[in-house]
């Protein structure tokens, strides 16, 4: 091909306006992503990083800070907060365990349900997605009013009962919806996912494993859950990777009132949000944030890493 | 069907070069300060970008304020080839100084709190204007003064950067407390009476008879200034007459307090105001100041402030002569503690109504149900606690149509006052002038006005920087201040101007107890002019989201005492231990030598 266009002049310009058009195609296609990746990634990681060793005051007698080299005195700080707080641990352990653990469980046989075409399992796929259409904030929202209102006016209504407080609102319940929102948000697109995935699994496998005898369970644990094992591991690494980041909905339900309820995700979120440079009060600095950051990396890395691996070793096979 | 895929892939890549370039644009609207808002109403002339805090006050003081500003400057070019000004102004919740440099507006109208502040200030993304504050007088406007000798003298540092130079004034002030429905309090009789006559009532809580207005007597005691015809008029001087009033108050089915469940941070605004009153203003100011004497808690006892109720009396000493290395002594004074105890009390007696327990229950609900006070069958409510900003909010949700409707009055004006608080823990209960005591009022928040510093960065924008500085030296003059309170019902902080009957006339019967309890009390300020408080403003600037109405237990924080007491099970002693200073931790963790 290049040596065709070289002996002709015309058929340069059209091999170099190709490739200009496909030049101009691939940047236009990840420009935004490359630069997003470069900013919120590389740039914050960096910043994040060396903010962990830094130890910020205010100058004296001028504008500007006095910036000093704090050695390990940032991590010593986020320790004796996570120290503290070790209920955050607790909590982001809960979430991973219902919403992954048993979120995808069920997703995986609400999906098979509705891969075998069971009846109503349209019907299903429909219900459980619907969350999703909806803006979060919204659903939230909604959520927040059905478990609080509706539920007291239902209770007083029409079963009678006098002292009734919301689900969000008890002590008692509070966490345990929060973690039912979670897992029933999440559902939906993990179904759609699955039952995409099984969709794509060749009949012929499967018509071959009926025809050796094989009920609908042997078919789910020895052909279908093997096929889409790869999607699966995808789904638990990437929340597995969320496990010290996820907020568990409670900013978009409470605000930033819910500290008896954190999550590490949401300490971080909300800390951040409500912290400076230098801290003048109980609100940790951005240094002690960007330290218990870089302290649940270290933790997290090796740890997804490994998680991958072992999935993928260890994992169902077809043969 | 190649020429197709061809034109296709044409297709795609020129939508993914628009959207790339769309979102260019986007940032580079939102850098110009593009935004939400009024929208300026003329291409020739210099637009001034504002960006107004959306909670407490609103924004009609301001378009009434930049309107009478465009009408003077109307023939004055700021920049070539333009004439006047036209504002552009954001009203939003949102609004911060947070990140000033990388916003696109020109002036900031904010509540955030200090520390945020002066971080922006130190970061060099605040505009210096010590030019308009301090060197030039106000003689554009008619007004030969310069802009630093209406703010009080005492406070002037703080609106400084640490190199001496001015980067803020000051904005709105609002009163932390309670708001008590009058006419309720009349027909109710929940006055406190003048001497032994009217209705007794016997308070088992403080072991005393106390008297009470009734339709065949009505004449009230005295109030804290020992006054008769004044507003405080009925209303306690000491916490046993406070914790009487309540407990009369339920004994006659009114719930004594209401506050937002959605926001149980409010409660802190009585708290604050209690604390307050209690201390008198040498007290509280020197929570931040640093200086003089208080009296502070050491421990608790074992004798009970209020029988059967397991909430004791602390044991306290006085001590002179504070300095920032004896600070935590002023936040542990006891007047702070006795307030975290009546909020205790309060949790116990249910003086407080329930809903406070429910997240929905949100501060418009809240001020409505507090407005519809036994209409429409709302309970029947003593007060509303809020800082004072919260009448305007409610004239902006229209709560007081509600009022108007339901009532059958015809009238949008509601009676509603200022809760006046007492001013002695002990018994000395004000009976005239010559025990009289100032009741002394608090700011509730820091609400300052800034200039971008990023408008100073490039060249070309000096008519800009002009015309913002010129707004802000018009906003200082006497009537500017005066048509601010007049529309707003809300006082300036930190300037001395009059609020003469011109402006009172102007407002309602609330705002008035309001302007009328600001003038004849000082105010404290929260701003302290030494080393501890520069590096450690948070730790002892008071409002509803500061760390010190927020216990942590097990890690946790709660936000007001109140959610401590009722989530956890905490007393007003631990609530108040686990938020103030032993020696060692002061000196290890806040203290900075001057």
């Amino acid at each position: 091909m290049y040596l065709q266009a070289k002996g002709n002049g015309s058929a340069v310009r059209r091999v170099n306006y190709r490739k200009r058009a496909r030049n101009i195609f691939f940047i236009s296609i990840v420009a935004i992503p490359v630069l997003q990746f470069c900013i919120c990634y590389i740039y914050v990681n960096i910043n994040s990083f060396i903010l962990a060793f830094q130890d910020y005051g205010y100058a004296q007698g001028s504008l500007g800070f006095d910036i000093k080299f704090a050695g390990f005195s940032n991590f010593e700080k986020s320790w004796a907060i996570l120290s503290e707080r070790t209920f955050m641990f607790r909590h982001s352990l809960l979430l991973f365990f219902w919403t992954t653990i048993v979120g995808l469980t069920l997703a995986l046989l609400f999906s098979y349900y509705i891969y075998k075409k069971y009846p109503m399992g349209e019907l299903f796929r429909v219900v459980l997605f619907m969350p999703k259409i909806l803006s979060g904030v919204v659903f939230c929202l909604l959520f927040k009013y059905l478990s609080n209102e509706v539920y007291v006016y239902v209770a007083k209504t029409l079963f009678h009962v006098e002292e009734v407080q919301g689900l969000l609102d008890s002590q008692g319940t509070k966490l345990g919806t929060i973690l039912f929102f979670n897992v029933w948000v999440g559902f939906g697109i993990h179904v759609l996912m699955f039952s995409g995935a099984m969709s794509g699994i060749d009949e012929s496998v499967v018509e071959s494993a009926q025809l050796d005898g094989a009920n609908a369970i042997q078919e789910f644990i020895r052909i279908t859950v093997p096929l889409i094992w790869p999607t699966f591991v995808s789904f638990l690494t990437i929340n597995f990777t969320g496990l010290f980041t996820n907020q568990m909905h409670l900013h978009t339900l409470f605000g930033n009132d819910a500290d008896e309820l954190s999550t590490l995700g949401y300490y971080l979120y909300v800390n951040s949000h409500r912290g400076e440079l230098v801290a003048t009060d109980k609100v940790p600095s951005f240094s002690v944030l960007s330290a218990i950051g870089l302290m649940t990396t270290a933790v997290m890395l090796p740890l997804t890493l490994g998680l991958r691996k072992a999935l993928r070793k260890f994992g169902p096979s077809v043969d | 069907m190649k020429g197709f895929k061809k034109a296709f892939l044409k297709g795609i890549a020129v939508v993914m070069l628009a959207s790339t370039l769309l979102g260019g644009a986007a940032c580079g609207v939102s850098e110009s300060g593009g935004g939400s808002g009024g929208g300026s109403d003329d291409s020739a002339s210099t637009v001034i970008k504002v960006a107004n805090f959306g909670g407490g006050i609103g924004r009609k003081w301001l378009d009434e304020a930049g309107n009478r500003f465009k009408e003077l400057v109307k023939d004055k070019s700021y920049e070539s080839g333009k004439k006047g000004v036209s504002f552009e102004v954001t009203h939003a919740i949102g609004v911060t100084c947070v990140n000033m440099n990388t916003q696109g507006y020109h002036i900031f109208f904010l509540q955030n709190k200090y520390s945020a502040c002066v971080a922006e200030i130190q970061k060099g993304a605040v505009l210096d204007i010590t030019d308009i504050v301090s060197e030039e007088t106000l003689s554009d406007f008619g007004e030969n003064v310069t802009i630093e000798s209406k703010i009080n003298e005492n406070y002037r540092f703080a609106m400084k950067g640490n190199d001496g130079r001015y980067y803020m004034l000051p904005h709105y002030e609002t009163q932390s407390g309670a708001s008590y429905d009058v006419d309720l309090f009349e027909k109710e009789g929940f006055y406190i009476a003048d001497g032994d006559q009217g209705t007794a009532y016997y308070c088992e809580l403080t072991g005393q008879t106390h008297y009470f207005t009734n339709d065949s007597y009505n004449t009230k005691s005295v109030g804290n200034d020992g006054i008769r015809g004044t507003d405080d008029d009925g209303m306690p001087t000491t916490l046993n007459e406070l914790v009487a009033m309540c407990d009369h108050m339920m004994d006659e089915g009114v719930v004594p307090f209401s506050v937002a469940g959605s926001h149980i941070d409010y409660t802190n605004y009585l708290i604050e105001g209690l604390w307050t009153a209690l201390a008198g203003y040498e007290q509280r100011s020197a929570v931040v100041s640093h200086s003089g004497t208080v009296d502070y808690v050491t421990g608790i006892s074992n004798v009970e402030l209020w029988p059967g109720t397991g909430i004791y009396a602390p044991v306290t000493e006085r001590a002179e002569n504070l300095t920032s290395a004896t600070g935590y002594k002023a936040i542990n004074q006891a007047a702070r503690y006795y307030a975290y105890a009546f909020i205790e009390l309060a949790y116990q007696q249910g003086w407080i109504y329930e809903k406070y327990k429910e997240s929905n229950y949100t501060h418009k609900e809240a001020m409505r149900a507090f407005i519809l006070n036994g209409l429409s069958g709302f309970k029947k409510l003593g007060a509303h606690i809020e800082g004072s900003y919260w009448y305007n909010e409610a004239e902006g949700y229209n709560l007081f149509n509600d009022y108007k409707i339901f009532s059958g009055t015809g009238s949008t004006v509601k009676n509603i006052a200022h809760w006046h608080m007492p001013t002695s823990y002990g018994d000395d209960v004000v009976t005239g002038e010559s025990n009289a005591r100032e009741e002394t009022v608090i700011n509730g928040m820091t609400s300052t006005v800034m200039i971008n510093g990023n408008l100073d960065d490039v060249s070309g924008n000096e008519g800009i920087i002009r015309a913002c500085k010129d707004f802000l030296k018009f906003l200082s003059t006497e009537q500017e201040l005066k048509n601010f309170t007049a529309c707003t019902g809300v006082s300036k902080s930190l300037y001395s101007y009059t609020i003469d009957e011109s402006v009172l006339s102007e407002l309602d019967p609330y705002q008035q107890t309001i302007m009328r309890l600001r003038a004849n009390n000082r105010v404290v300020n929260q701003y302290g002019d030494n080393a501890t408080y520069r590096a450690k403003a948070g730790y002892m600037t008071y409002s509803i989201s500061a760390q010190g109405f927020h216990p942590y237990f097990d890690g946790v924080e709660y936000y007001t005492p109140l959610q401590a007491y009722w989530k956890k099970g905490k007393n007003a002693w631990e609530c108040f231990e686990v938020t103030g200073y032993s020696e060692t931790k002061w000196m290890n963790e806040i203290y900075v030598a001057d």
